[in-house]
Order: C-alpha cells, then sequence, then structure tokens
C-alpha cells in the first residue's frame, strides 16, 4: 500500500475537464436511428424510379406512335424531378441539411407531377393541370433560403409570395382554359381535360396576357435577387451560392426570354427552351455541390473550436476567426471593463464602425454583459448561420478564459491567505513564548532569588527555613516546566539559529535516536518553521504509534526546493486520513506551496516528505 | 572580584547583587546590552553576568553582547544567564574563546553557593557548561551509541569535561587523583577516537562537538 493522501496543491488551472464520450457509442447510437430513414429514403426512391420510367415510358410512347420529335421538355422533366428526388433524399439520409433534403425530395415529385399531363387519362391529365405550376413555389423556396434554410430578408419573401400567385394562376386558375392537345398530350382529345371551358375566349386571352406577365415578374425577380446576392456575397460565399445560383441564374434568364416569346416572337422558343431545360437538367446537381460546401464551412465553426481549444490567446483567437470566416480582414476585441473599450490582442480599442462603412460589426454578449466584439466584411451578415456559429465558439473561448483567470486569481488570494494565516499563528506562538520568557519566567526566576535570601534569615528557624527550602524546590519544578512549555510553543533556537540547529534540540530530546542530516544554513522564516513543526509532528507521531527503533530527519535544498524527509523503521501503516496531526502538516505545507507525501507501508516504516519551494 | 550584572529586570539585578557574598563586588548594572558594553569598557571587571534576553528584540542581546565583551577584553570572563536548554547557544557562546566563558539555566541563581562557586571557576579560568546540557546530551540516545565503550566511570570524567571543568576540578568532584583522571580522559580520547593534544579549554568544544554529532 503506498499512501499519497496530502497533494497539498490542487492543481486547478492544470487540469480542464474534458467530455468524455466514448466515439463508438454515438456511431451505435446513430447507426440504430437511422434504420428507418435509410428504408424510407429507399422505399420512396424506388417510388420515384417508378414514376420516372412510367413518364418516361408515355414520353417515348407518344414518340412512337406520332412520329414527332423526341419529347424532350417531358424527358428533361422526368430527369429533373428524379434527380431532386435522389439528391433530397441523400441530403436528408446523410443529415447534411435534413430540411432541405425533404423539400428537395418533394419539388422533386412535383416536377414528376408534370408527366400527369402526358398521361391519356383524364383524371390524371387534369390533376397534372390543375398542379401544373406547384413545383415553382418549392423551388423557390429552396433557391431563396440556400444555403441557410430559411428566408432571410423582405426581398425573399416578397418573390415567394409572387411566385406563390403564379403558380395558382398557371394551376388551377389556367387549368380551364387549356387544351390537353398543347401541353404534352399529342393528339388528345378535347375531352381529356374534365376542367374544360369553351366559349371564353376574349376572358382566356386577357387572363393569358396577365399570367404571361406575371411570369415574367417571378422569372424576372428571382433573376434580379440571385444576382444581387451573388455581387454582395464575400468571396468564400460566392462559392457556396455559385453551384445553385449559376443554374438559376441560366434558368431564370431563360424562362424570361421563352415567356416574352409568348408575347411578342423574336427568337426562337425551342432554343430558349433547351437552354432552360439544361440549366434545370444541372440544378439538382448543383445542390448537392452547394450544399456539401456549406457544409464544409459550417465546419470550419468545428474547426474553430479545435483551435481554440489548442492555442486560446488573444492572437490566435483573431487568426483562427479570421480562418473561420473566410475574411482575413476579420478583427477581434476583446471588451475590457476597465477601459470601456474592445481591445485587440495588441490592446489596441476597436471603434464599432458606422452603418454602411463598409465594415460589419457582431458583438458578443454573455449574460447581458459585453465579451468580445467581431469586425467583419459586412457580406458575411448574410450567412448568419457562420457568423453566429463562430460567435458562439468565440463566446466559449472568451468566457473560459475569463473563468479560468478569476479560479486562478481567487486560488492565488486563497493560497496568500493561507500563508498570511499560518504566519500569523506562527507570530502568535512567538509572541506567546516571549511573554512567558520574559513575564511569568523572569518574575519566577527573581522569586526564587527573594526566596533563597529569605532562606539565608531564616537559618536559625530550622522549621521555617525547611518551608522556605519545599517552596523553593517547588519554585525550580514550576520553572523546568514553564521552559518546556515556552520551547514547545516556539523554539528560540529556531529564530536565533536556524533549522539544523532546532532539529537538533529536537533530536536532543526524542525518546529513541534520530539522526539529523541538515546544512547549516538560513531559510526563509516561513520555511525553516514549516520544517520545524513538520518535523516535530512527524516525531511526535513516531514516538506515539510507530513502534520504532530508530529515526532520520534529512534536509536536502536542491533545484530551489527545500526537502525535509522524516524516516523510521517502525511498524508503518500510517492513516493520514485519521488524527489532525498528519492533516494539519498538510495545511502548513500548502501554506507555502509545498508538497507533502507520505509513505507507509505496513511493515515497512513510515516516510513523510515535504518539499517546499525556495526560490 | 568585580562583577557587571546586566538584567533588564532592575529588581533582579538588586536582588542579586544584595545576595552575593561580600566578595564578589557588582560595581555596575545595566538594563541592556549597549549599556553593558559601555559599562565593561568603562570599569574593566573581572567578570559580566548577562542575561541572554534584552531589551530591545528580547532574542539573544545578551549573547551577542558576550561575544562582543570577549573580542574586546579577553581577560574579562563572561557568564550567560540563559532560559534556553539549548545546546545551540551554549556552543555559539564558547566558540567565540572558551575561557573564562560560561552558559549556565538562569533558574539556577537561586543556589547561591553553586552561582558563587561557579563565579571562582569562571575567574580561574576554566569554561562553563550547564550541567543540564551536558546531561542531555550524554543520556541522548544514539544508533549505534558509541558512549556505551566508556565505563561509567569514564563516562562522569566525559561528562564533567562537556561541563568545562579541567582535570584539577574532575579529581576534586570525583574526589581522585589528577594522574587518575589524566588516564581516565586519555582513555576516553582513544575509545571515542578524539585528537589526544586538546587542550583544557579546547576540550570542551571538541567533547560538546561529539556527543552533538
Amino acid at each position: 500500500m503506498r499512501l499519497r493522501p496530502a497533494r497539498s496543491s490542487p492543481d486547478l488551472g492544470a487540469t480542464i475537464a474534458r467530455p468524455s464520450l466514448a466515439p463508438e457509442r454515438l456511431f451505435r447510437a446513430r447507426a440504430q436511428a437511422d434504420l428507418p430513414r435509410d428504408g424510407v429514403a429507399l422505399a420512396v426512391g424506388l417510388v420515384a424510379i417508378a414514376w420516372s420510367g412510367w413518364a418516361a415510358y408515355n414520353s417515348l410512347a407518344t414518340l412512337r406512335e406520332r412520329g414527332v420529335p423526341v419529347d424532350w421538355v417531358g424527358l428533361a422533366f422526368t430527369w429533373t424531378g428524379l434527380a431532386m428526388v435522389v439528391v433530397g433524399l441523400v441530403v436528408w439520409v446523410r443529415r447534411i441539411d435534413e430540411r432541405t433534403g425533404l423539400l428537395m425530395a418533394l419539388c422533386g415529385f412535383l416536377f414528376l407531377l408534370t408527366s400527369l399531363t402526358v398521361a391519356r387519362v383524364p383524371v390524371l391529365w387534369t390533376s397534372g393541370a390543375v398542379f401544373n405550376s406547384a413545383r415553382f413555389p418549392v423551388l423557390y423556396y429552396l433557391v431563396l433560403a440556400f444555403p441557410l434554410g430559411r428566408l432571410v430578408g423582405r426581398a425573399a419573401w416578397l418573390v415567394m409570395a409572387v411566385v406563390v400567385v403564379d403558380a395558382v394562376g398557371w394551376g388551377p386558375l389556367w387549368a380551364p382554359f387549356t387544351l390537353p392537345a398543347d401541353v404534352g398530350c399529342t393528339g388528345c382529345p378535347p375531352g381529356t381535360n374534365l376542367l374544360l371551358v369553351s366559349g371564353h375566349d376574349h376572358f382566356a386571352s386577357t387572363t393569358f396576357t396577365v399570367l404571361v406577365w406575371l411570369a415574367l415578374v417571378t422569372y424576372g425577380s428571382l433573376l434580379v435577387l440571385v444576382l444581387w446576392r451573388l455581387g454582395i456575397a464575400s468571396r468564400p460565399g460566392r462559392r457556396t451560392l455559385a453551384p445553385v445560383y449559376l443554374p438559376i441564374v441560366v434558368w431564370s434568364t431563360a424562362s424570361v426570354l421563352e415567356a416574352s416569346t409568348l408575347l411578342v416572337y423574336w427568337i426562337t422558343f425551342e432554343t430558349v427552351q433547351f437552354v432552360e431545360l439544361v440549366a434545370l437538367a444541372l440544378l439538382p446537381i448543383g445542390f448537392a455541390i452547394g450544399l456539401l460546401r456549406a457544409r464544409a464551412r459550417r465546419g470550419r465553426v468545428g474547426e474553430l473550436a479545435l483551435a481554440l481549444d489548442r492555442a486560446p490567446q488573444p492572437r490566435k483567437l483573431e487568426e483562427a476567426i479570421a480562418r473561420a470566416l473566410g475574411d482575413p480582414s476579420a478583427e477581434v476585441g476583446i471588451w475590457s471593463p476597465q477601459d470601456r473599450a474592445y481591445l485587440t490582442a495588441d490592446q489596441r480599442a476597436l471603434e464599432v464602425p458606422a452603418d454602411n462603412s463598409g465594415r460589419a460589426a457582431t458583438s458578443i454578449d454573455h449574460e447581458g454583459q459585453p465579451i468580445a466584439i467581431l469586425l467583419h466584411d459586412p457580406a458575411l451578415l448574410h450567412d448568419t448561420r457562420l457568423v453566429e456559429g463562430v460567435a458562439a465558439v468565440a463566446r466559449l473561448a472568451v468566457v473560459n478564459e475569463h473563468l479560468a483567470a478569476a479560479v486562478q486569481q481567487q486560488l492565488a488570494e486563497m493560497r496568500a491567505s493561507r500563508a498570511r494565516i499560518v504566519a500569523a499563528s506562527d507570530a502568535e506562538r512567538q509572541r506567546v513564548e516571549r511573554n512567558l520568557h520574559d513575564g511569568a519566567q523572569q518574575r519566577l526566576v527573581t522569586l526564587s532569588l527573594q526566596l533563597r535570601l529569605l532562606e539565608e534569615q531564616l537559618r536559625g528557624d530550622p522549621e521555617l527555613s525547611r518551608m522556605v527550602d519545599d517552596a523553593l524546590n517547588e519554585l525550580t519544578v514550576a520553572l523546568a516546566e514553564l521552559r518546556e512549555l515556552a520551547q514547545g510553543v516556539h523554539p528560540s533556537v529556531l529564530v536565533d539559529h536556524g533549522l539544523a540547529a532546532a532539529l537538533e534540540f529536537l533530536a536532543e530530546r526524542a525518546p529513541l535516536p534520530v539522526t539529523v542530516t541538515a546544512p547549516a544554513k538560513r531559510y526563509p522564516a516561513p520555511l525553516e518553521a514549516t520544517g520545524y513543526y513538520i518535523a516535530a509532528e512527524a516525531l511526535t507521531n513516531v514516538a506515539k504509534y510507530a513502534q520504532a527503533t530508530r529515526a532520520w530527519i534529512r534536509i536536502r535544498d536542491q533545484n530551489n526546493k527545500l526537502t525535509i524527509e522524516v524516516a523510521d523503521d517502525g511498524i508503518g501503516g500510517a492513516d493520514p486520513s485519521t488524527g489532525t496531526g498528519l492533516r494539519g502538516l498538510a495545511d502548513r505545507v500548502a501554506a507555502v506551496d509545498g508538497r507533502l507525501e507520505i509513505e507507509s507501508p505496513p511493515g515497512g516504516g513510515t516516510k513523510i516528505t515535504a518539499e517546499l519551494p525556495c526560490a | 572580584m568585580r562583577l557587571i550584572l546586566a538584567d533588564d529586570s532592575a529588581l533582579l539585578r538588586t536582588s542579586l547583587a544584595r545576595a552575593l557574598n561580600p566578595e564578589f563586588e557588582v560595581v555596575a548594572d545595566a538594563g541592556d546590552a549597549e549599556q553593558l558594553l559601555q559599562l565593561v569598557d568603562h570599569h574593566r571587571p573581572d567578570l559580566a553576568i548577562v542575561d541572554i534576553r534584552m531589551p530591545p528584540t528580547y532574542t539573544d542581546e545578551g549573547l551577542q553582547a558576550a561575544k562582543q565583551i570577549r573580542a574586546r577584553h579577553p581577560d574579562t570572563g563572561v557568564l550567560v544567564l540563559s532560559q534556553y536548554l539549548q545546546t545551540a547557544y551554549a556552543i555559539s557562546l564558547i566558540s567565540a574563546g572558551p575561557e573564562r566563558m560560561g552558559y549556565l539555566l538562569k533558574d539556577r541563581i537561586s543556589d547561591l553557593r553553586e552561582l558563587e562557586n561557579t563565579l571562582n571557576r569562571l575567574a580561574a579560568g576554566e569554561t562553563v557548561v550547564d550541567p543540564e546540557i551536558v546531561a542531555r546530551l550524554v543520556a541522548r540516545n544514539r544508533a549505534p551509541n558509541r558512549l556505551d565503550q566508556l565505563t561509567s566511570r569514564e563516562r562522569n570524567v566525559l561528562t564533567l569535561m562537556a561541563e568545562g571543568r579541567s582535570n584539577a576540578g574532575i579529581a576534586q568532584a570525583l574526589v581522585l587523583s589528577e594522574r587518575t583522571v589524566e588516564t581516565h580522559v586519555s582513555n576516553i580520547f582513544t575509545k571515542l577516537n578524539l585528537a589526544a593534544d586538546t587542550t583544557d579549554h579546547r576540550r570542551v568544544l571538541a567533547v560538546l562537538a561529539y556527543l552533538r554529532d
């Protein structure tokens, strides 16, 4: 058994608890939760493939019967729909962005829905016509919410409103005026459209014109918004947006041109439509790339956390944040309550930039108190998720550092106060010792002298003389006891002659042979007192419990450390948790920032070692 | 014999001056070390009796003053009265020059005859170390105990040597002839492996250091 009870100074600064979640367990838990998700995705994917197969067959069947060119529109829509469903399901299953994944799958099915208009079955054709434009709101939402997964800004909401109106217009509103032969169902009788209304040509023509204008506004507004966003985006932000926004720019441009040909014939409808369909077909791939890039970008928040965990210094903080934001000009200021300002790593106060100054600020607060501020490219404000993530990590880092500093300060104060308490107690012992010597003892010595004089006067009276003699003997015993008491309270030799002499004094009075090895050097008073009391307490324990035949006191001073070692050849098995003596030693050692170790194997003697720093 | 007394208690000084036999003339008394040194310079007494604790710090001013007296007036004897039963002080004092130097527990001044005896020994050039300190050193537990090889008579001789007595003093105390004492001393030095050529005064230190080690 090896006892190491009283590590005197708790190294609070050095040990920071780390989360201890076993990675294997996390993976297992995820795998279990994913099982139904995989199944659902597979089933939905199979449905989409079957549906696409059917739609493609319909497109090609039309071709075979009529001998007309390939129904590229139908096939392109089928491809886009299927690809959207597949990419969406993968995004959902892989948890790249679950909501966006599901919306993509929905959007894909809405694309597939348009293939119903190829069907020659009236009910299917009619439903296809009614839901003809339902895909647009979902598609717009996906584009406008990319890559955050939510709409940001009034413009986006406005475009959403427009596209919803557009979808209702071209869907349920326009369906009654549509001839099946014009939309996908070449050679179908008018009766295939169950909702068909005839005889309102003027109304239909006016409605059509309005709807075409509406379509122009819908495509146009998307084009403008997307171009604007690309323009203001930071470089890394643009890299994320491009895979989705570039196909959308091409597609909406082509769609605007295509719609315009419905009003004025000025370019070939088919040419524009071809470009539009290619752009559309590329869109699902664009989403896949864009979402992966967005995730990689968000992953930088994690990298930031790792970087700060390794090196939490202020300058590193700024570098790591600039890297995470992809903005080399980013600056970090830590709030200084004394200066009432945000200070950079080189103690420069950061000005909070005014609006439209070309700089943006994100402030980081904690419980209503300012913590820090990030100055960065205003374009990053649109990537709120990234900035929020970075801010959250920075907050953790700074708050953590504040806490660590506070703990360190408290620890230092606690050490100082502990040292003061011990010093005060030593001073008090010394005071008591002096009072005993210079007060009581001095008076008793004088008294004994006077009694001796009295005794000499009483030589003629043996009776009285004997009584005085008895009193003198009693007084001699009292003086001896008082002397021992005073030396026990505080050995004057420690102050006057140092530790080695004081330890000799202990050894001379010990009831067993004690060998003292100590350099005849002087050390700071708190160290000498600590060393002395450790040896005194240890020797007391040896005498009381150890059944030892010998003991050793060794003092070494090496490498700015004063080591006090008290060993005996007794029975060992000392338990420092019982009895206040050893505990008191631990406190005393801790007060001078030292370390106490007790080794006491049963039958193997006891060794108490104290290491005291003495720089 | 002309004496100077130094103790911060005036009552003790006057009591002691009154109690001593008229052959011991107290020519002056001092309340602190500084005054003591001036008086010694002025009166050149045979002997100074000095309390170890005096103003202003009440630690070992008396000890320091004794060493200064020894340095300035090697012929003046000094008896330090101490509350401390500690070898370190005694050795520190005697190291300044053992001749006519004494370290005695203060309690002992009530035994006036013994005190006068000590003063006479000092005046005769001997060294005095308090018997209680020596007794403790001799009785101290040692492993291995080298003193075990001494006979009980040799132990007694060793103790008296450590107390600072001369061969004549030892012979008187143990009621032996001086020649016998010399034989014992020589045997002790051989057994304990001490340098035999040590003179009377220096041997106190040698023996004390041996007992302490």
